[in-house]
């Protein structure tokens, strides 16, 4: 190829590059239904009884909060959720990624967070050198989405400086994912779960395992534990499962997983295989509009929204949980269909969140002399899809039910 | 007989592990599900696998193709959405995106003049980075936006894909120019071979199968996430196995056919495990240790002949210069 | 002398000052490097970054990066490099935890878990040498197998007494140990034969073989020294977290490669090859993380930023003297 050709090719690449950026710039913004990020959550704030709290006596405090990387929908919504938060009460917020390339990656975001001069942490995870942070710098931390172990949560209680860990039940999601399959008429079943090395992991998998047990009926044609290391292993190991089984009646899931174009590649849409399975992925809307789906929990998000205001409260003074080593659970959001799929996708990924500003509000004792545990509890108890449906439905009118791609 | 020679020591492998898998569970790694299965999953990494080769057969790592990938798959499926174009467009614009972005990377590597490797690094966490800059939630798709990656369309896309990487690699200059440089880089140099317009070219081509590679990502992905702090380079061992396994096969069937057989042993092997009950941890360990096993026996295999020859040699000399008393 | 070779002279001089002027400004950019972000830091988040307790966080974020690329740079200076550093500190910190838990002293699991890396890496390092195969392509395969190992082993979080060991956290112990691991690898690299006969290994390994230098010993030792220093920062990252998970050290290869470059280190290694250039490296990767989360960048725009600076220091510092026949 001689040089000028290349040099013609090279200018043709360039016309290229400019006619996708004029493309990109005149369509309408990218992923319209993705989160917008920005200084605020973008929800809806609707604080019903407490639209007259006047702000300025209010007490305002910095929150930092460390997670996994925000650059995708699902990720991205633990972020906006503590905003939200924040929003509601009219706080800071500052958001530290992880970056795991460092070995200790999460206690050197909690280092930088209190080094940033944030007033309260919530934190995803926690580890011993996170928790000797916040006690040098005398910041307040609560813990939300991950089952901390033993030795943790003891160091923790022994700082003063914890509110407590708000974890969702990944006992029951699991136990009742298995349960769900087998109401749903499946006998033939298998289960996927990530490898073992993480509390949460372990959890999740017992819930598995005593369900199992619990229905004798169910028989286990084979299981897979998948690395977590990336890569697409988990979806091919769970391609091969479907194709290698084809009795299979039922498969658990124990983490969320982009599985829809297997099933449907696979021929398993067609068999009727059903999905039991613990997180949410964007897909499943179109399983679920085959009735593919016979048991979905998800919605971990107020966990972090309840943390939050656990923190609030530590802050103005109040201390909610009596014994901070008992783990504080939420029931999962458990979808049976497309209707409460939508629902719950307009609730949480588009712009009204599960809890409302005043239920976020009744949870403060700043705004309500009469939270307790116990409220905390009852609240816990009472998180259904029915319930968060109901408490939303005057927004949700506004809304219609729409698809994840409108 | 020779041709029948190269043939055996081609398929040796994947029949071999074929066998033993259908031996190991009992006949249930028989079913032609199960062959659709490891076949439509090897698509992806057969096509990534030719976009590395096109670097690394000259002996250039290029770690920040997985960044490509990822980057024209989203900002590429989300241009064709917003312009309403579908399929055909997630085709075009994954394919011109990866072009642009690698050209960007060869004319980077001409400009720098450092080793591929170190820049590749550099390069990766620029790409990672650069979706999030214009989108915020990845790309999210509807299943039917992902038909090329379905079977029959997913193997007619890596047959032409195969088609133009063995056209190149056979009967153009540039492949022979890419071999000559593989070889000795130096000579290759002095004998008139432009290396900055070969290395070039390369990148671009590159681009070309990476984007290819993407519009399959898309297709078996209905959401995909912006990847971070380098997550997008672990994505592409897989298929650097595959290439080494190629490279191994190479001798027998060239590189071409050797990436096919190649990737296809590698899911062979992951596949009969999953289908034996066993986890990812008995898989990774036995995965490197067959990758070691194959490779170990590839640089030594002459080592035989060698002791052999030299034991002739030995005795020969001693026959003719041992006096006998 | 006649003027033809006078002005040859002169020529040769004017050459001379040029490349020792051009030698002195890439040896001197990793510091300048260093000392510019540093200044830039303290600018943009004032007392924030240079103050205490963001300088002791530092140490405690740098420690491990810096130990291991300090091991790194006896194998990296031959010309070879592990892709399975992470694996092994993953291996040396469970076995570290092993040792604890079993009630034994913070200084003897230190010892196993230095004993363990040192092990790992010599059965890289004969493989590599014996079986003639690609180092890149052993240390890939190990990387693999010994996840694989790590998964099994480790099958959920592997705790320790965390309040027994939490002392090593402190800032003023790790900097001591810094400082004696950094001195001990200074003076085996840079004051005993064993840093040139790495570097001209890597430099030129047929000319090492004949100049008498016993080349696989000599690795072996190289991966030896890189094991413990994995051991020893899996010993203190585990004490550091107060128990260990399968993934633990998972990202830390990259990790390193950054260091490499980023401190002007050649990545085949030779005579270029100096242990305090990589140190600066890996401080340089931890700095900018701590910085720029103090001034508050957002996370969408710090990857790319890291990636741009990134180029701009190896474009700076990379020698460009093989020209066109870089591969």
């Amino acid at each position: 190829m001689s040089n000028s050709t290349l040099k013609k090719i090279l200018c043709a690449m360039l016309a290229v590059m400019m006619f996708l950026s004029i493309a990109a710039y005149g369509t309408t913004a990218m992923a319209e239904d993705a989160y917008p990020m920005g200084e605020t959550s973008d929800y809806v704030l609707d604080y019903g009884k407490y639209a007259d709290v006047d702000w300025s006596t209010k007490p305002s405090f910095k929150i930092g909060f460390s997670w996994m990387s925000s650059a995708d929908l699902l990720w991205s919504m633990y972020e906006r959720s503590v905003r939200y938060a924040c929003d509601v009460l009219h706080c800071e917020l500052i958001f530290v990624e992880w970056d795991v390339s460092s070995t200790t990656f999460v206690s050197d975001a909690i280092e930088n967070l209190c080094q940033a001069g944030v007033d309260g942490i919530v934190s995803g995870m926690m580890d011993g050198a996170s928790i000797d942070a916040c006690i040098r710098a005398n910041v307040p931390f609560v813990g939300a989405l991950n089952q901390m172990n033993d030795e943790m949560l003891k160091t923790a209680n022994e700082s003063g400086l914890f509110c407590g860990n708000v974890i969702d039940d990944d006992y029951v999601s699991t136990y009742n994912s298995v349960k769900a399959l087998y109401e749903a008429g499946c006998r033939k079943i298998a289960w996927v779960a990530p490898q073992p090395g993480t509390t949460q992991a372990e959890i999740r998998s017992s819930g598995i395992m005593d369900a199992l047990e619990d229905y004798p009926e169910l028989e286990v044609l084979t299981s897979y534990r998948y690395s977590t290391a990336g890569g697409d292993e988990s979806l091919n190991a769970i391609e091969q499962i479907l194709c290698a089984y084809p009795e299979l009646e039922g498969l658990v899931v124990s983490n969320g997983l982009d599985v829809t174009s297997i099933w449907y590649n696979t021929g398993a849409a067609d068999r009727g295989v059903k999905l039991a399975v613990t997180d949410l992925c964007e897909s499943y809307q179109d399983l679920f509009q085959d009735d593919l789906i016979a048991y979905c929990a998800t919605d971990q998000f107020p966990s972090l929204v309840i943390a939050t205001t656990l923190l609030y409260n530590k802050l103005t003074g109040h201390e909610i949980m009596a014994d901070t080593s008992v783990q504080m659970r939420r029931h999962f959001l458990e979808l049976h269909n497309y209707e409460e799929m939508c629902n719950m996708w307009n609730m949480s990924f588009l712009n009204i969140f599960p809890m409302t500003a005043e239920q976020v509000l009744d949870l403060c004792v700043e705004f309500n002399p009469d939270a307790d545990e116990a409220l905390y509890t009852q609240y816990a108890e009472d998180y259904t899809i029915e319930n968060v449906a109901a408490s939303n439905a005057h927004l949700l009118e506004a809304c219609p039910v729409k698809d994840r791609l409108g | 007989m020779k041709f029948v020679k190269k043939l055996l020591m081609t398929i040796a492998l994947p029949v071999l592990f074929y066998l033993f898998f259908l031996i190991a569970t009992g006949g249930r790694f028989a079913s032609s599900s199960i062959m659709l299965a490891i076949l439509r999953t090897s698509v992806y990494p057969c096509i990534l696998c030719m976009a590395m080769s096109m670097n690394m057969t000259m002996g250039m790592w290029d770690f920040s193709i997985g960044a490509v990938v990822t980057v024209s798959a989203i900002l590429g499926g989300n241009l064709a959405l917003n312009l309403g174009w579908g399929v055909p467009g997630i085709a075009l614009f994954c394919i011109l995106i990866a072009i642009c972005v690698s050209t960007i990377s060869g004319l980077a590597y001409n400009f720098f003049k450092v080793p591929s490797l170190v820049l590749s690094i550099g390069l990766a966490m620029v790409y990672e980075g650069l979706p999030r800059l214009f989108v915020s939630g990845g790309l999210s798709t509807k299943r039917a936006h992902g038909i090329l990656s379905t079977s029959p369309y997913c193997f007619i896309v890596l047959a032409v894909a195969f088609v133009i990487y063995f056209v190149i690699q056979t009967f153009t200059v540039h492949g022979k120019n890419m071999a000559v440089i593989g070889a000795n880089q130096d000579v290759a140099y002095r004998s008139g071979v432009s290396l900055p317009k070969t290395k070039l070219l390369s990148y671009m081509l590159t681009g070309l199968f990476a984007g290819i590679a993407a519009v399959i990502y898309v297709g078996n992905h209905t959401s995909i996430a912006v990847p971070s702090n380098l997550s997008s380079v672990s994505s592409i061992f897989d298929a650097m196995m595959g290439f080494f396994v190629a490279s191994f096969l190479a001798r027998y069937c060239g590189l071409p056919v050797g990436i096919i057989v190649g990737v296809v042993t590698m899911r062979i092997l992951n596949t009969g495990l999953v289908s034996c009950g066993l986890s990812s941890s008995v898989n990774q360990i036995l995965t490197g240790v067959f990758l070691l096993a194959l490779l170990v026996f590839s640089a030594n295999q002459n080592l035989i002949t060698e002791i052999k020859t030299k034991r002739a040699v030995a005795k020969a000399a001693n026959e003719k210069y041992s006096v006998v008393a | 002398m006649s003027k033809q070779t006078t002005v040859d002279t002169s020529i040769q001089d004017t050459l001379n000052k040029k490349a020792k002027r051009k030698q002195l400004i890439t040896s001197l950019l990793p510091y300048c490097g260093l000392v510019f972000i540093i200044i830039f830091f303290c600018i943009t988040c004032g007392s924030k970054f240079m103050d205490g307790q963001n300088v002791e966080n530092l140490v405690n974020q740098c420690f491990t990066s810096v130990i291991v690329v300090a091991g790194a740079c006896f194998i990296y200076a031959t010309g070879a490099m592990d892709m399975s550093v992470g694996a092994i500190l993953g291996m040396c910190c469970f076995s570290a935890a092993v040792t604890l838990r079993a009630g034994a002293p913070w200084f003897v699991a230190l010892l196993v878990a230095m004993l363990t890396g040192a092990v790992l890496e010599l059965i890289t390092a004969l493989i590599f040498q014996y079986l003639k195969v690609p180092v890149f392509i052993v240390t890939m395969c190990m990387m693999y197998a010994l996840q694989g190992v790590l998964i099994t082993l480790v099958q959920k979080e592997y705790t320790i007494d965390f309040r027994a060991t939490s002392w090593l956290n402190d800032a003023s112990v790790r900097a001591v140990a810094l400082v004696i691991v950094l001195g001990i690898t200074y003076y085996l690299f840079h004051q005993t034969k064993l840093g040139p006969k790495l570097k001209a290994i890597g430099a030129n390994r047929e000319t090492a073989i004949q100049g008498g230098i016993n080349v696989v010993l000599v690795t072996c030792i190289g991966f030896c020294i890189l094991g413990a220093c994995c051991g020893i920062g899996g010993f203190f990252t585990l004490t550091r977290m107060g128990y260990t998970t399968a993934s633990a050290g998972a990202g830390i290869m990259l990790n390193v490669m950054i260091g490499m470059v980023l401190g002007g280190n050649p990545l085949t290694g030779g005579s270029r090859f100096k242990l305090i250039n990589a140190i600066i490296g890996a401080l340089i990767v931890t700095i900018l993380t701590n910085g720029l989360t103090l001034m508050g960048l957002i996370p969408a725009l710090l990857e790319t930023f890291k990636g741009v600076l990134y180029l701009i220091i190896v474009f700076s510092t990379y020698d460009k003297s093989k020209g066109v026949l870089v591969s």
